[in-house]
């Protein structure tokens, strides 16, 4: 019994949880993605993330987000005047073909977030 | 097959045949497109739609693997007979090395192909990069209990949605262009 109880908490320490070894500015959502192996991966992933309700498509020059295949992140740049809905970024990911596991984000500025991708889009 | 949405034009001039593909991915396991092809061992040419089903990806952190299940159904441009083809497509890749396997059957002429790939790329790039990779390619054309079968080097050229590769040896030459869009 006490074990089930200790369940609730345990989903929500997974869930939203404190990551201090990544850099994320207030205005950017940084998702870690697996299966990106190669630039033509990245591609795909960055089309279908330049069609993003929320991207703030000034901050970086050209391609609008940063690709890193070396930590299997991408850094998407937001409008924070706007809505952020997070599950449309892991879907045009998952349309893309590839699976995001991890969101990081920073929009309180005290601290890197980091919850479980596959808890929003299931 | 690419992201949902992406169109993808390849063309590909191998020793067993000249391939002109166009195609579009609807959903992020479904393809569609024309494909023109010629195959060299007996000079015939057809159209084709052609249709690719991602049976079953495997995403893990930086490497990839795939199953694709391969049909088209068309006509020979000479005798403008109805032929199909079906195949099964297999992969694995991470960062630094690329195995492949594809396999398709031709009713025309009852003939199996075989294509199989091992690449490596010796400095591993970031997205921005110019990639390149060394392949060694077999193909295998089974037509008439005969085997008609080759073995290429070959390198990649890599840089976003373009893709180049060409190779050869004393006998044929191999050489492929591919956009993403």
């Amino acid at each position: 019994m006490k074990k089930l109880l200790l369940l609730p908490l345990l989903l929500c320490s997974i869930l939203l949880s404190q990551d201090s070894s990544l850099n994320v500015e207030k205005d950017e959502l940084v998702l870690e993605v697996n299966g990106m192996v190669c630039g033509m991966c990245a591609f795909g992933i960055q089309e279908g993330l330049s069609e993003l309700s929320f991207l703030n498509n000034k901050k970086f020059e050209e391609d609008g987000i940063e690709v890193d295949l070396d930590t299997q992140m991408i850094y998407i740049p937001i409008d924070i005047s706007k809505t952020i809905d997070q599950l449309e970024a892991v879907q045009i990911v998952k349309d893309a073909g590839y699976d995001t596991v991890f969101i990081y984000t920073n929009f309180d500025g005290k601290g890197v977030k980091k919850a479980v991708a596959t808890k929003l889009i299931g | 097959m690419i992201f949902k949405g992406g169109k993808v034009v390849w063309l590909i001039d191998s020793p067993n045949a000249t391939d002109i593909r166009f195609g579009k991915t609807f959903t992020r396991n479904f393809y569609s497109g024309i494909r023109i092809f010629n195959h060299k061992h007996n000079d015939e040419s057809f159209i084709t739609s052609n249709n690719n089903l991602l049976i079953k990806r495997w995403n893990t952190s930086s490497s990839q693997a795939n199953i694709y299940g391969l049909s088209s159904i068309g006509l020979n441009l000479d005798s403008e007979e109805s032929m199909y083809s079906v195949g099964l497509h297999s992969d694995w890749e991470n960062r630094q090395f690329m195995v492949m396997h594809m396999v398709e059957y031709f009713s025309y002429d009852e003939s199996i192909m075989h294509n199989m790939r091992f690449a490596f790329t010796p400095k591993i790039t970031g997205y921005k990069d110019v990639s390149v990779w060394l392949i060694g390619q077999y193909y295998n054309h089974e037509v008439d209990n005969k085997n008609y079968e080759k073995i290429l080097p070959v390198i990649r050229v890599l840089n976003k949605n373009y893709l180049i590769e060409f190779g050869g040896n004393s006998n044929d030459t191999f050489l492929t262009f591919m956009i993403h869009f």
